[in-house]
């Protein structure tokens, strides 16, 4: 018979830090929840436990549904198909400059400074660039379309694309690729057949970090859309007007914005995690 | 499939028919009473002649972003199917987050890119749109025979002041924003906190405080007595103190009766280099903002922040008009949505007891020309806030469809119809809003539409005394970069709220600053800017 083992002084230090940090993470979903139930009388006391303290309601709910229900689809809509569209180019185009910069070395413009000024992408303040971008996407006529935010995206997130890319390649053994060009593959079908695939993991979690990076952007979607292509960002800040913030407002809206990058995450989650690791342990 | 996949799938199914439910449901929350007031309002009011040209077109109107029953935004959305069966034209509304109103409506201006034909902006404006020749002139429709007619004697002449410029009009009469002072009226008129008043400060409670030195003692009372029977200490007062919560615009109302003084000779309101100015000495630029009158005003706030809960300095609008509108505050100032906010069931327990008089005078004010106090009583309308309103970008090429539509929503019968409805953030502030003998509204008016009629009353005779019989009024700050001078005042400001430095020198680090903006920007320029702004004429 297996003798209880006790907790330790570590077991409860360990359990106590787990607590904090469930509760770290839970509680802003947990005020945007019951935030959402709440009429705005009741939204800025102290009141936690519904029913008890305030007596839900579901008005915040229908009210954004009748009368922005419309205008958030369109908010979703347009930040699924930029947030995708964005994401899915960062990554065919980084995948191949990553490839490229693993497999090829470069004698003008060397590989390592190529890889810093892909890096220097991510250190540019994006405020520093917005009014160029404006002036830019204003003379291709392409302001308020969805196509304006999916090639600014694309441009900030494709750096990120192209150095964890890089990487990925390089730590795959190229003597795969050279047994595929052996048998008469060329360059072109190695790369898609064999090291590709094999760096699926790691592309897709570059897709969700893009993903993500695009879904939150806020700056060049204010500046460059005006009603057709707003996405959720603008949608949510919204909710701050002359009378204040519109608190129950803002929690409805989060919480629908949250929905389909969660319900993504979800369903990659085990590439994220396989993408992440990949590297980590080395034999 | 995996079990996680299946729930998974639907979790999404359920999500999205969920959705689709309320999408069908689709509809604005538009009262029957609303329709049947709101198509007596169109019957009535002038159409013009609209041009059969318009029909077809479209213009695009950007306004901050409330939604389709929120402040401002709102009645253009409610507007929107009677301006399509007049005209046959219709118009795309744009809404903009409040926090980047100048920034995208500026990008739009400076770069020409002409999105935005009518811009349902803030006063505080005027100084890039005039200075830049960013909106056009709006004299030639007044005579045009395709434009209805609006009531331009009708609006209270400090609103009227903020539609035009060196006596040219720019914008259309819609909002009408000012800061008055809200109380509970059923708590002030109450014998026994009256008796427990006069035992303590040694005079008559006042109904309502006349000047900030009863204010303060007012809610120095109440502060930490349980006066509406909940158990629990309530406050004297509440304000939205934090930094960005726009506390400086209620330093701004405060202030003015302190610093603002009247002319000699026969006309007390005459802008001279020493009187009825506000934020600069017209003659240099120098900002008056260190000056005696806003150090006592400062410390004055200082002292009624103390008569409120503490929390209030990190409190933006929402929380500050709420612990009022709750029946934890006896006594709040602010702009109109207080009042009408007060009438909704689900923002406020207070109806029927709400009182509301003018915004307070001071006991004594500084005159600069002197450099002396006065002691004597001294009252000064503000105009503090935004007074929404439209105005025509100079890059649409619809202009004249806009400029109908601007039109057609000042008049008299729409214009108070949206004043009258409290949902539409329109406040009060023409003749045709001020109840009989001195305006032409019947308290019926208001009532229909929700409001208690003895809060209707106060509200609306409020306006009337502040804009209408005050003597003095507050210029209003109308120059280039208003939104940064109001920035780092803002930062100042708070800096002696929480204790971190005194007045005095709150108020010396904002008029450094406010002289690095001068400099910056110009000043030669500014100061020409700023002496339109205020009409003031240098004596050569």
């Amino acid at each position: 018979m297996k003798k209880k083992k006790k907790l330790g002084i570590v077991d409860v230090l360990v359990w106590i830090v787990i607590v904090i940090t469930f509760i770290w993470v839970v509680t802003p979903f947990y005020w945007a929840v019951i935030t959402s139930f709440k009429k705005p009388i009741d939204v800025f006391r102290l009141s936690v436990v519904p029913w008890l303290q305030f007596k839900p309601t579901l008005d915040n709910w229908y009210m954004e549904f009748t009368q922005r229900g419309p205008e958030i689809m369109k908010g979703i809509t347009n930040s699924i198909v930029i947030s995708v569209s964005a994401a899915l180019l960062a990554i065919a185009l980084g995948s191949l400059a990553g490839y490229g910069l693993a497999r090829f070395r470069f004698r003008k413009w060397k590989n390592q400074d190529m890889a810093l000024w892909f890096l220097s992408q991510r250190f540019l303040p994006p405020a520093a660039t917005v009014i160029p971008f404006f002036l830019i996407i204003k003379s291709l006529g392409l302001l308020d379309t969805r196509l304006a935010l999916v090639l600014v995206n694309t441009t900030f997130t494709m750096p990120f694309a192209v150095l964890i890319m890089r990487d990925m390649f390089k730590e795959l053994p190229v003597e795969l690729e050279e047994a595929a060009l052996v048998d008469g593959c060329s360059r072109w079908t190695a790369f898609l057949r064999v090291a590709l695939p094999l760096a699926a993991p790691a592309l897709v979690s570059t897709a969700i970090i893009c993903f993500a990076f695009t879904w939150n952007e806020f700056l060049f979607a204010l500046v460059l859309t005006y009603r057709q292509a707003i996405p959720m960002t603008i949608v949510i800040a919204g909710t701050e007007h002359t009378q204040g913030v519109q608190f129950w407002y803002v929690s409805t809206r989060l919480l629908l914005a949250i929905l389909p990058p969660a319900i993504l995450a979800l369903m990659v989650q085990k590439y994220i995690v396989r993408g992440l690791t990949m590297g980590a342990v080395k034999g | 499939m995996k079990r996680s996949s299946i729930l998974l799938v639907v979790a999404l199914a359920v999500v999205l028919v969920l959705t689709w439910s309320f999408l069908a449901l689709a509809q604005e929350e538009t009262s029957e009473l609303e329709l049947q007031t709101a198509e007596a309002a169109f019957q009535a009011a002038d159409k013009g002649n609209p041009d059969p040209a318009w029909q077809g077109q479209k213009f695009t109107i950007g306004v901050y972003s409330a939604g389709p029953r929120g402040a401002i935004s709102g009645p253009l959305y409610f507007w929107r199917p009677f301006f399509e069966k007049l005209t046959g034209a219709t118009y795309d509304i744009v809404e903009i987050p409040f926090g980047e109103l100048r920034e995208k409506i500026f990008t739009d201006l400076m770069t020409g890119t002409g999105y935005y034909d009518v811009i349902i902006g803030p006063s505080w404006f005027y100084g890039d749109y005039v200075s830049n020749g960013w909106i056009v002139p709006i004299d030639k429709y007044f005579d045009d025979p395709r434009m209805p007619k609006w009531d331009r004697d009708s609006i209270l002449l400090p609103i009227r002041e903020l539609l035009q410029w060196k006596g040219t009009w720019y914008g259309f009469n819609n909002d009408h924003d000012g800061q008055v002072l809200y109380y509970r009226r059923d708590i002030l008129t109450d014998p026994k906190w009256q008796e427990l008043f006069k035992q303590e400060k040694g005079y008559d409670l006042p109904v309502p405080p006349r000047t900030w030195e009863e204010v303060y003692d007012v809610c120095d009372f109440f502060n930490g007595k349980d006066w509406n029977g909940d158990g629990e200490k309530d406050y004297g007062i509440t304000m939205h103190l934090k930094v960005g919560g726009q506390g400086f615009f209620h330093f701004m109302a405060l202030s003015a009766p302190y610093v603002v003084s009247p002319a000699p000779g026969d006309d007390p309101t005459k802008v001279t280099r020493y009187h009825n100015v506000y934020w600069f000495d017209p003659e240099t630029m120098e900002p008056l903002v260190d000056t005696p009158g806003f150090v006592e005003a400062l410390k004055m706030l200082l002292k009624l922040s103390k008569t409120g809960p503490s929390a209030m300095w990190g409190w933006s609008l929402g929380e500050a008009w709420d612990a009022f509108l709750r029946g934890k505050a006896v006594l709040t100032f602010s702009w109109g949505d207080v009042g009408s906010l007060s009438q909704l069931p689900e923002s406020s327990n207070i109806k029927g007891k709400l009182g509301v008089a003018p915004i307070p005078g001071s006991e004594k004010y500084y005159d600069l020309e002197t450099q002396q106090w006065v002691n004597q009583r001294n009252f000064v309308a503000n105009t503090v806030g935004a007074s929404w309103h439209g105005v025509i970008s100079k890059f649409s090429k619809k202009q004249d469809l806009a400029a109908y539509f601007l039109s057609w929503q000042a008049t008299p019968e729409i214009n108070h119809w949206n004043v009258v409805w409290g949902w539409t953030g329109i406040d009060p502030g023409t003749l045709y809003d001020l109840l009989k003998p001195t305006g032409y509204a019947d308290i019926e008016d208001y009532v229909q539409t929700g409001y208690d009629a003895e809060d209707a009353r106060q509200f609306v005779t409020a306006y009337e005394e502040m804009w209408y019989k005050y003597p003095l009024r507050q210029a209003y700050l109308r120059i280039p970069g208003t939104p940064e001078y109001w920035e780092v005042w803002d930062i100042h400001l708070s800096e002696a709220v929480v204790g971190q430095v005194s007045p005095e020198e709150a108020l010396r680090r904002t008029k450094e600053d406010w002289n690095a903006i001068t400099d910056r920007l110009g000043r030669e320029n500014q100061k020409k800017i700023y002496q339109e702004a205020i009409g003031y004429v240098p004596e050569k």
